[in-house]
């Protein structure tokens, strides 16, 4: 096994090895965006090589497991002091982004129902993930879901880039910049690269808002199936109870809160909080790498002009409404 | 021809305990998969092992 993961773990490696190199020599040029960009250029010129294959495909995992240890540099009672208030904006923005694009889709650029479904929870919840996640709640045909995935796709790789522009043009503070990227931005990915582009503070909210975003992904998967099977268009939703909110739940938000938990109750020195911020960079060094590869834009380009324009107006509008909400708050 | 090591035989093929992990590493989902690797970089900075940047 780590013989056919090596070769691509390497190469995520040495693509991160340059975007530093690179940000070192132009410090204006953030080593984040650069990885994600050369990775974006290898992958769409020379393509994942055969023998790279299976450890490119390991970038998810670096992310997961860079945000576990991430855990250890956010402050317990930080999080405790602003939970509520998280937890409402959440809640508010998911289901706000859900029903303007839902609206948008329907009766505007009358898309048809499904795929709007599946737009509004890529665009409300965690991107792709939430995509196939309520595709499989509601039963939907793959052209369908290859449609919806790829004009989340399309917005993540745009907004990795525009966000931190946006937020340094608009001078937000670190702490309202990562909070408004954790709630409107789609993918985990995207959202970690861009926080922690913008600063290390940024990036520990950006993350935590997410993971609390992610969570709600169960909840969501549930509505769509009541929903759908009451007007006869899902299977049912027998066995959707507790069990399937656990099958949903993104595992690795608990690996985060275990390893917050163990720094915040003093077991792990201040250089060994360092040592695991460190490592955290360099889990993310490898999955933005991957995440610049698997951006495809020959995919992109499939996408429909108006799934893209529901997407970008509820996109503005939502962003532009939480921007003036977290600015207030935070 | 390739070497025997203590977690391989001459062709490189994982033996005994170390094929038993490999089957339970790639029985894991994903989730999982990243919390081990988080759970065991923690211990190993905790047991001492310093990462630079």
């Amino acid at each position: 096994m780590a013989r056919r993961l090596v070769p691509g773990v390497a190469l995520l490696l040495g693509l991160g090895l340059v975007a530093r190199g690179i940000s070192t020599i132009v410090p204006a040029a953030n080593y984040l965006i650069v990885t994600i960009l050369l990775g974006l250029v290898v992958g769409n010129t020379y393509g994942v090589p055969d023998w790279a294959q299976a450890g490119v495909a390991t970038h998810k995992q670096w992310l997961e497991a860079g945000i576990v240890v991430m855990g250890a540099s956010v402050a317990i009672d930080r999080v405790v002091a602003a939970g509520p208030t998280l937890v409402l904006l959440v809640l508010a923005t998911v289901t706000i982004t859900i029903i303007v694009v839902e609206l948008l889709a329907r009766f505007v650029f009358d898309i048809n129902e499904e795929t709007g479904s599946l737009l509004a929870a890529g665009s409300g919840i965690c991107g792709v993930s939430a995509v196939v996640a309520i595709a499989e709640s509601i039963d939907v045909d793959e052209t369908r879901i290859a449609y919806a995935a790829a004009t989340v796709l399309l917005f993540d790789a745009a907004m990795v880039f525009v966000y931190p522009l946006v937020g340094h043009a608009l001078d937000l503070s670190s702490t309202v910049f990562g909070v408004w990227a954790g709630l409107t931005m789609f993918s985990t990915g995207p959202v970690t690269a861009a926080g922690f582009a913008f600063s290390d503070t940024a990036g520990e909210w950006s993350v935590l808002v997410k993971l609390t975003r992610n969570a709600t992904i169960g909840l969501a998967a549930i509505a769509y199936a009541v929903y759908y099977a009451r007007r006869g268009r899902a299977a049912g939703v027998e066995g959707h109870g507790l069990g399937y909110l656990w099958e949903r739940f993104p595992k690795f938000i608990l690996g985060f809160l275990g390893t917050m938990l163990v720094a915040n109750l003093g077991l792990l020195s201040a250089g060994q909080v360092t040592s695991l911020a460190n490592a955290s960079d360099w889990a993310f060094l490898l999955a933005f790498a991957g995440l610049g590869m698997g951006i495809q834009l020959d995919e992109l380009r499939s996408t429909g002009y108006r799934p893209v324009l529901t997407v970008l107006i509820g996109l503005v509008l939502v962003a532009t409404t939480m921007l003036f909400v977290v600015r207030a708050l935070f | 021809m390739s070497l025997a090591s203590p977690l391989t035989d001459r062709d490189g093929v994982p033996s005994g305990v170390a094929a038993s992990v490999v089957d339970w590493w790639t029985s894991l989902e994903s989730d999982w998969q990243a919390v081990c690797l988080g759970a065991l970089l923690v211990v190993l900075v905790r047991l001492g092992l310093p990462i630079p940047w």
